[in-house]
């Protein structure tokens, strides 16, 4: 029931989040330049037409009222629609996710089943060959800016070695090399927390008195230090997940891939309100269900954790 | 007990990303299609990763055009504004009265031919006979009325059915169209993307937002599908009365990054990249690809506010600054050297423009330049030019400001905005100066009006033009005037420009296209048009 308990409460505290973050999105987006009635009609318009559309679409009302009406469709599930296309909010996000959530996926799946070896390796090794190796690799591609070592790899697979596509989704090859861009530097990131967690885990007394028992190495790592240095990994992969979902814009926008950043950014960039706003609250929930998560397999991973407290 | 709930724990936390994976539709019919379909863009890549671009990619009756802005409203006539990227499906889908050619010329194409009454003010089109729309109806002058008086009334509709003030049907195959008053380029606004006609009954029957979401015109090209930031799909109109296409299917793929553009021109991802930076295209050495470039019918200009306060109501300013412009150098900043300098606000195309040697043309003089602005009151207040970051004209107004500099105008800012913030501002008038690409869909030297009407049409409360009486009289006359006699009257007007040194016209913008060498009947049209109609593989 505390598993229960604590999952009912967590969500529900996604609620005053919500709304919190959508209300000051609300205001930013009021007070940026830029007139959409203008935009919708075009140049040449009238100012009687702008007023015009202005009336109807509800621009020339009080913010707070706005916000409100807005708050209260959202309450009914009614996202509302774009401003410049007409797009059910909903429906547009909930198609352009799943493209997102694939890239997501596989760039978290390839920088662990990557980095977590190699900061171990690493951790193992320690001011070996290896663990300076791996270090630097690390520094690489943590300075390596996605767009720049995006379009090197277009022109290194694509163009030159022609096993990729250059861009685009269908196939499992055209969500190579956005996974791995995606990943290159999240994989950074799991090569140097592995290496630090467990360096700090192997330094402890229990893993000590495992090896001073006769345990084999494979055994005193895989068995009793893996899962206590898991932990930090973990969260790491949670914040990683969270932050793609919407800010894997330059991957998406390089391998135009029909995402939810490039639909965030395109939005913001048009002025196009109620794409932003539904948007970030359907991200928000996300991020919030995917902290939720990594909490409960920090859970289940460390019995110390005890929601019940 | 402690069983019991990792058990528990698990079961919360697979069915939470259980619902994260389920969320969003396999069919996405919102933003492309998933893994299990794929875009024909892609169904030509698979399997194909990597093909170079000497091997045509796609099937043989597809072409792939990428491009940066999508096309999303398909009808040119309703409520919302339509513009050039909206063009890119208009001008397959619909047909005018009246082509416009790659050059910027008139041919028949609904109208076989057309007469004006003597005073200018009728306009009489003979339709073509026979002609279907994609539904099945036959175009009629009911159609061609429905769709003046419609485009007419919308938000561009002044601005491209100039002095538009009815149509009448005078048989089936016969309209009469009246202005209120004289307007030589009206030819050119129904050749414009709102000229494009609608079925009247179709229209009746599905209203405007029915015609957004499946248009339907009488053009060599079907509209399909339209998937949000992905692509929208046009099919062949296998009645076309000009012939059945060539090419089968279009599918216009939205690729924001516009190296991945060329790469996958390169790859064979791609048929036709949209407008690529010319300094690419002249990089371009793989020979499976090749570019095009044409003038457009756009004049990129400086237009200098001279009627707020501050250095610019100056004239003495202005001149200095006039003749501070090294047009070479902003040419090479903006088009790699590759476009046309202009001497006056009016492209060579334009009907109506003077010919050389009968205007002024303001030097480049560095020595006159300083003269001027001793002369001037300028007391190194700040002084901003407008530009839309990330855009070529940002470079050019940061190679004029360095210019201006070396003759002692300091205070020069370059004020790049963002689109929207750039809109904002460009309508307020509150610049100092403006670089823009004056892209005119009326391709004729009336477009000088946009930047010396005697009022802001937008605002009235807002002067957004010198306002200059003898100018505004010219572009009448020029109104009335047919034919060649309207060129002295132009050039009157770009005298007077050059003598108050309201603007500094700087080149002739440059429409581009990069290709599949395989791909004929490729052509850069002046007003970025891509007629698929054209087009056949080798």
């Amino acid at each position: 029931m505390s598993w229960l308990k604590y999952t009912l409460k967590r969500l529900l505290m996604l609620i005053p989040v919500i709304i919190c973050v959508t209300f000051i999105l609300y205001v930013i987006l009021s007070f940026a330049p830029g007139n959409v009635a203008w935009q919708i009609l075009g140049e040449d318009a009238t100012q009687e037409q702008i007023a015009q559309l202005e009336a109807e679409m509800g621009l020339d009302q009080p913010l707070l009222v706005r916000y409100g009406k807005y708050m209260l469709g959202v309450c009914r599930l009614d996202f509302g629609t774009s401003w410049f296309g007409g797009e059910d909010i909903a429906k547009l996000f909930l198609g352009r996710l799943p493209f997102t959530l694939l890239v997501a996926v596989l760039s978290i799946l390839f920088a662990v089943a990557l980095g977590c070896p190699l900061g171990i390796g690493s951790a193992i090794k320690q001011y070996s060959l290896m663990d300076y190796g791996v270090s630097f690799v690390a520094m690489l591609l943590t300075s390596m800016p996605a767009f720049w070592l995006g379009t090197m790899c277009q022109i290194l697979f694509c163009l030159t070695l022609k096993w990729l596509p250059v861009s685009g989704v269908g196939t499992w090859k055209h969500y190579v090399l956005p996974s791995v861009i995606l990943g290159a530097n999240t994989l950074a990131s799991m090569i140097r927390m592995s290496r630090t967690s467990l360096l700090d885990v192997i330094r402890q007394d229990y893993i000590r008195t495992a090896r001073a028992k006769g345990a084999s190495e494979w055994k005193v790592i895989m068995h009793h230090a893996m899962r206590n240095s898991l932990i930090p990994i973990v969260t790491q992969i949670g914040i990683t997940f969270a932050g793609v979902i919407a800010g894997a814009v330059v991957t998406e926008n390089i391998f135009a891939i029909p995402g939810v950043g490039v639909l965030l950014i395109n939005a913001v960039k048009a002025r196009d309100v109620p794409i932003v706003m539904g948007t970030v609250i359907f991200v928000t929930i996300i991020v919030g269900m995917i902290n939720l998560v990594v909490d409960i397999v920090c859970a289940l991973i460390d019995p110390r954790i005890d929601f019940a407290s | 007990m402690k069983r019991m709930k990792k058990v528990t724990a698990m079961l919360i936390t697979a069915s939470m990303l259980f619902g994260l994976c389920a969320c969003g539709d396999s069919n996405a019919d919102n933003a492309g299609q998933g893994a299990e379909t794929q875009t024909p863009a892609q169904e030509s890549a698979a399997g194909e990763a990597g093909s170079a671009a000497e091997a045509a990619a796609g099937t043989k009756d597809t072409v792939i055009l990428a491009t940066s802005g999508e096309p999303y409203r398909f009808f040119a006539q309703g409520s919302q504004s339509c513009a050039g990227d909206d063009n890119l499906a208009l001008s397959n889908i619909y047909d005018c009265l009246l082509f416009l050619e790659p050059d910027g010329s008139l041919s028949p194409a609904l109208a076989e031919s057309y007469d004006v009454s003597e005073d200018g003010l009728t306009y009489t089109f003979h339709l073509r006979k026979g002609v279907k729309f994609h539904n099945g109806e036959e175009m009629t002058a009911e159609d061609v009325k429905m769709t003046f008086d419609t485009g007419a009334a919308g938000p561009i509709g002044s601005a491209l059915f100039v002095n538009y003030d009815s149509c009448d049907i005078v048989d089936d195959y016969t309209v009469d169209i009246h202005l209120t008053s004289a307007y030589a380029a009206f030819p050119y606004g129904v050749a414009s993307r709102i000229g494009g006609i609608f079925c009247k009954s179709y229209y009746d029957e599905v209203g405007e937002e029915g015609y957004y979401a499946a248009p339907v015109g009488t053009g060599p090209y079907k509209f399909v599908e339209y998937v949000k930031g992905d692509h929208t799909t046009l099919e062949a109109n296998e009645d076309y009365w000009r012939g059945t296409p060539a090419v089968k299917k279009v599918v216009i793929q939205t690729v924001a990054d516009t190296n991945t553009q060329i790469l996958g021109l390169q790859n064979g991802d791609y048929d036709v990249v949209r407008d690529p930076a010319i300094d690419v295209c002249l990089r371009l050495d793989d020979p499976g690809v090749t570019w095009a470039k044409e003038n457009s019918v756009g004049r990129v200009t400086m237009y200098m506010n001279s009627w707020k306060e501050g250095p610019g109501k100056d004239i003495n300013f202005r001149k200095a600054i006039q003749a501070a412009v090294n047009k070479d150098d902003v040419n090479e900043a903006m088009y790699s050297g590759e476009a046309e300098i202009l001497d006056i606000d009016v492209c060579a195309s334009y009907g109506g423009c003077p010919d050389a040697g009968t205007y002024q043309v303001a030097a480049y003089d560095v020595e006159a330049a300083k003269q001027y602005l001793a002369d001037s009151n300028y007391d190194g207040s700040e002084w901003k030019i407008l530009v839309q970051s990330g855009s070529r004209y940002e470079n050019g107004a940061k190679v004029i400001q360095a210019q201006l500099m070396s003759i002692g105008i300091t205070s020069c800012v370059v004020d790049a905005k963002d689109n929207a913030s750039y809109m904002e501002e460009y309508k307020a008038r509150e610049w100092d100066a403006i670089i823009a690409d004056n892209l005119s869909s009326v391709v004729d030297a009336d477009s000088l009006m946009t930047y010396h009407s005697m009022e802001s049409w937008w605002d009235p409360a807002v002067q957004g033009s010198p306002r200059d009486p003898e100018i505004w009289e010219l572009i009448q006359e020029g109104r009335a005037t047919q034919g060649d006699a309207r060129k002295p009257v132009y050039a009157k007007i770009c005298d007077i420009i050059t003598e108050e040194a309201y603007d500094v016209p700087l080149v002739n913008s440059v429409v581009t296209v990069a290709y599949n060498t395989k791909l004929k009947g490729m052509q850069a049209h002046c007003l970025g048009n891509y007629n698929f109609y054209y087009y056949s593989w080798e």
